[in-house]
């Protein structure tokens, strides 16, 4: 129980206004954070165009809302799939 | 982050609103104001009423020129028209990244902080004005403020050069609790290093900021000039990032996220951030502290001197960097330069009243203003801006952003005013 105790105390002698604001619990989190707020897909593929070699396809959706985005990512789609993923989210 | 509203609903108003303000350029958007804001029409008969100076005719104030698209709203601060160094709110410029103004219940409203923290936490309106509060002389200015594309490219709504061309700033005294009072009641974890936040509106608009200008001197604020914040201003609470483009500044602010690099949203990433010339466009430019800039406000383009004789030459400096200490005018165009006065106060990061006394002698000439901040930074001449940032033809406007260049203002022989920026 003493072990258990300390940390909790230690954490509110750190907070200098108590009472002042509410924690908040993962499921409240969850339910605004824009990093989880879509869920996506993407895929990327070999094109027979002069000006790219490859592109990347990306969906994302929240519920009936969807955004789909083409992107040309030179020669390596793979490696743009995070970046774009977090652009994409961002748009949502 | 979502909503408590349905993101369906929401989703199928925004539509509509666009709709309606696609149609009927502008007239058709939905307006939220709680009184506070002016329908399209009736700012855009205040732009009019301004232009043609009937406002001192009926002995009224002066009005924001207005500019309206389908996804922003623009509003003009008439730099020409006041005295001293705070805008009154409601000529206070606006940039709406949106059609609309948010509709927003303070009483429900909440400003979340979590991600790399040891206490997420939630606050209501009622919590943060328990806080310690702090108020503070800051101006904001968007990106795009005097911009080179903008230079002609006004119409009769906009109002006068000056205030199209540069009336993208204001200052104002504003009131709200350290973000770091709040950073350090959620417990900073060692990771943390950015900031990612968002405001409530449709847009979702949403920035980055680096922890340590977080602890620094940013604020939540929920009162401007004394009185809450207006809707437009981002009722009921907004970041303040003094010194550094607007989009910091993020209005209708509800969530705060720790993170340990930087997010990259939409509005920072791709509409905020612009090609380098320097290095051919193939690299984008992010800002984030404003240079040291002034303009000469009065008298300005769209003005006329009535005749020969005294006139006082009056207009605004500022810095992101600090504080200004010198501005010198020119009234021959650049050949030689002496000090203007300085209202004080003079306040860090804020608009810096200046005015010089000049006798027109009745010719040609052209007057201008260049200013010097605490940092020992000079505000550079337009060519030597370019030349910094690898535009090699100063003959035209380039699409150009945090744009803090001299500024002539060229005097006719009949004592009228024009913008010379580029000719």
């Amino acid at each position: 129980m003493i072990i258990l105790a300390a940390p909790v105390v230690g954490l509110a002698q750190s907070r200098t206004y108590n009472n002042v604001g509410t924690p908040l619990n993962q499921e409240e989190i969850r339910s605004f954070d824009f990093m989880h707020g879509m869920k996506g897909r993407s895929r990327g593929y070999t094109v027979d165009a002069p000006s790219a070699k490859s592109v990347l396809s990306l969906a994302f959706n929240n519920r009936c809302d969807v955004i789909v985005a083409t992107v040309v990512a030179g020669d390596e789609p793979v490696a743009q799939e995070q970046p774009q993923r977090q652009f994409g989210a961002a748009l949502g | 982050m979502g909503t408590s509203q349905s993101g369906r609903r929401r989703f199928l108003k925004q539509a509509a609103a666009l709709a309606g303000a696609s149609v009927g350029a502008g007239v058709g958007a939905e307006w939220a104001a709680r009184g506070q804001s002016a329908k399209p029409e009736v700012a855009a008969k205040d732009a009019d009423a301004h232009v043609s100076g009937e406002h001192l005719r009926r002995g009224t104030l002066p009005r924001r020129g207005v500019r309206m698209s389908v996804d922003h709203i623009t509003f003009y601060t008439p730099l020409q028209d006041y005295g001293g160094i705070i805008t009154p709110s409601h000529l206070h410029f606006v940039q709406q990244h949106s059609s609309h103004f948010p509709e927003i219940d303070a009483q429900q409203h909440r400003l979340t902080i979590h991600g790399l923290v040891d206490r997420p936490l939630s606050f209501s309106m009622d919590d943060l004005k328990r806080l310690p509060s702090v108020s503070r002389v800051h101006f904001l200015e968007c990106q795009g403020n005097s911009s080179g594309l903008i230079h002609h490219q006004g119409n009769q709504h906009m109002g006068l050069p000056v205030q199209f061309i540069w009336g993208m700033t204001s200052c104002s005294e504003w009131t709200g609790v350290p973000l770091s009072v709040l950073l350090n009641e959620a417990g900073l974890q060692k990771e943390a290093k950015w900031l990612v936040y968002e405001g409530a509106d449709p847009g979702k608009f949403s920035h980055t900021v680096p922890l340590a200008k977080a602890l620094d001197d940013v604020f939540v604020a929920y009162g401007q000039n004394g009185e809450p914040l207006r809707v437009e201003q981002g009722y009921p609470i907004r970041m303040i990032v003094p010194g550094w483009e607007g989009p910091f500044s993020v209005k209708y602010l509800r969530h705060i996220k720790l993170t340990d690099q930087p997010y990259h949203a939409w509005n920072e990433a791709m509409n905020h951030s612009i090609p380098r010339a320097d290095v051919g466009g193939k690299s984008r430019w992010y800002h984030f502290e404003w240079a040291v800039k002034s303009v000469i406000t009065r008298p300005s383009a769209g003005l006329k001197i009535p005749g020969p004789g005294y006139v006082q030459i009056t207009g605004l400096a500022w810095s992101g960097a600090g504080a200004i200490t010198k501005v010198e005018v020119s009234t021959n165009g650049g050949k030689s330069w002496k000090e203007a006065k300085l209202q004080t106060p003079v306040h860090t990061k804020a608009h810096t009243r200046f005015t010089f006394d000049w006798v027109w002698d009745g010719e040609e000439t052209v007057i201008m203003s260049r200013s010097t901040d605490d940092q020992g930074d000079v505000q550079p001449t337009m060519q030597e801006l370019y030349k910094h940032w690898g535009i090699t033809d100063t003959t035209k406007p380039s699409r150009t952003t945090h744009f803090t260049a001299i500024q002539p203002w060229k005097v006719a022989r009949d004592g009228s005013l024009h913008d010379v920026m580029f000719s």
